[in-house]
């Protein structure tokens, strides 16, 4: 179960509401993930959080076929997608439709959102 | 820096799958290995430094506090423990450090475990009930807390930049399996890997393979890192030429411009910048090989072949024992079994000592031990 604080709260709180909310600096637009308390190019203290598109292409993938936490089951597969909003911006989630379209880097992918329950919905990305 | 510090003596404790003894007992076993070895007594040492340790980190390790009472160590001028870093040689650097300030003149830096107790690495260790906080929820929910899951992230980036093969890593694993045939300490001493074993071993994250990891065991290592002034009373101390520890090429595991690459890049920089010493000249080279993929980046980032080149340097035979440049002269951590770098720096003693045996490496007399991926490497420059 992951643990919200108040950097992270707007990208949970994005999740539930079947969108990824993503930190930005008010000051210089840097986009950055995860959320920290300043901007790490201009330093401003001034940090929001923006939806973005949930776009993105597979950076890099991995096909996991061993249990490492109890109730992600495998075989299971974990990308790193790199959004589209900015280059270097990277989002960990798992990947699926993979029966469909196989695993490869730089495949176009979006954000899909599955309600695991009633606390927590869980980012997944899918082929377009 | 070169020459203020230098490793007076090493110490290993017993190494196994299942030895029933504490994480205390294996560790103070390899300290007071190390003191005997370096000629020195208890009351000699003024330091005490490890990496991690069970109550300063989320890690395993017996705590400072734990082996300062059971060595009955009474006065230390120097005592610290690491919860972050490239692995114990964060605290080798310490160490280093404290003696080079002439804070300290004899550290004892230690690194005991045991594999059971090592809840990060093991798959299925982590309940579903557990919080995940800070850089684990983003990634713990998705199955990938640490470990090969994220380390198959890096490969995977790394293969697809550098052109490196599944192949490539068969030689990283091969070559390590080889050498720890002559090293009855090693897990995996009296079991020899063929290609086709290799190949046959199931995937735990691909690109890595059962057989691409390295397996958690029992153990301890124990160092001593003394002034030059102390170390020339130790039997048969090795000169410390140069340290490069860093981080980069950005910060975290997975953000960045390139995660094809690691700080052992900027690492090497720094060590070579400090020497007039040159990558032609080791004599060997223990990279870090905790995954197979991580060696062949440091093989390139230490300057012995150039980027994507590593495959091909071990393929010709190059990095065994007898070759151009052997690596992972005891079997490394993939041949010996995880002890995150400090095997590596007390094998590199023992071969610049011309002591070890069946392995040694003729006219050893420049060694570089590396230790760490990601975002924070060290590597130590060893000289006779």
């Amino acid at each position: 179960m992951p643990v919200a604080d108040e950097e992270t709260r707007p990208f949970w709180s994005g999740l539930r509401l079947h969108a990824l909310v993503i930190a930005r600096c008010r000051s210089c637009l840097l986009w950055m993930h995860p959320p920290t308390a300043s901007c790490p190019r201009c330093h401003s203290p001034d940090i929001g959080a923006d939806p973005v598109s949930g776009r993105g292409r597979v950076y890099s993938y991995t096909t996991v076929h061993r249990e490492f936490i109890a109730g992600v089951p495998p075989p299971y597969v974990v990308v790193l997608v790199e959004l589209d909003e900015q280059a270097g911006l990277r989002v960990l989630a798992n990947l699926i439709e993979t029966d469909r379209i196989a695993p490869r880097i730089d495949l176009p992918v979006e954000a899909r959102f599955e309600d695991v329950n009633g606390e927590l919905t869980l980012l997944r990305f899918a082929p377009v | 820096m070169g020459g203020r510090a230098l490793i007076a003596g090493v110490g290993y404790a017993a190494l196994g799958r299942n030895l029933g003894r504490t994480e205390g007992s294996l560790t103070v076993e390899a300290c007071l290995a190390a003191i005997a070895d370096a000629g020195l007594s208890v009351g000699d040492i003024d330091g005490l430094v490890t990496y991690p340790e069970r109550i300063a980190s989320p890690f395993e390790g017996p705590p400072l506090i734990y082996v300062q009472r059971a060595l009955g160590l009474a006065r230390l001028r120097y005592w610290q423990s690491f919860g972050t870093g490239p692995g114990p040689l964060a605290a080798v650097v310490g160490a280093v450090q404290a003696v080079a300030s002439g804070s300290a003149d004899v550290v004892l830096c230690y690194r005991g475990h045991r594999r059971q107790t090592q809840p990060f690495y093991i798959p299925g260790r982590r309940k579903e009930t557990e919080t995940a906080e800070l850089d684990q929820a983003f990634k713990a929910p998705y199955g990938a807390p640490a470990g090969a899951p994220r380390w198959a992230l890096w490969a995977c980036r790394y293969m697809h930049e550098t052109g490196a093969t599944e192949d490539d890593l068969a030689e990283v694993v091969l070559t390590c399996r080889e050498h720890a045939q002559q090293n009855p300490r090693a897990v995996w001493y009296g079991h020899p890997l063929t290609r086709e074993e290799y190949f046959r071993s199931p995937y735990v994250a691909t690109p890595l393979r059962l057989v691409d990891c390295d397996l958690p065991v029992d153990g301890a290592v124990a160092v001593i890192v003394a002034s030059a002034s102390r170390a020339t009373a130790t039997r048969k101390p090795i000169r410390i030429e140069a340290v490069g520890h860093a981080t980069g090429p950005d910060v975290g595991w997975d953000v960045g411009a390139d995660l094809s690459r690691m700080a052992s890049q900027q690492a090497s920089e720094e060590l070579w910048a400090r020497t007039t010493l040159r990558p032609s000249d080791l004599d060997l080279a223990q990279v870090y090989d905790g995954f197979s993929s991580l060696a062949l980046c440091w093989l390139e980032d230490l300057g012995i072949c150039g980027r994507g080149e590593a495959g091909a340097f071990l393929r010709s035979g190059a990095g065994r024992v007898g070759g151009r440049l052997p690596i992972c002269t005891d079997g490394g951590e993939l041949g010996v079994g995880r002890q995150h770098g400090m095997g590596k720096l007390a094998e590199t003693v023992v071969q610049l000592r011309s002591e070890a045996g069946d392995r040694q490496v003729r006219d050893a007399e420049v060694g570089a031990v590396c230790a760490g991926a990601g975002p924070n490497c060290a590597v130590f420059l060893l000289t006779r």
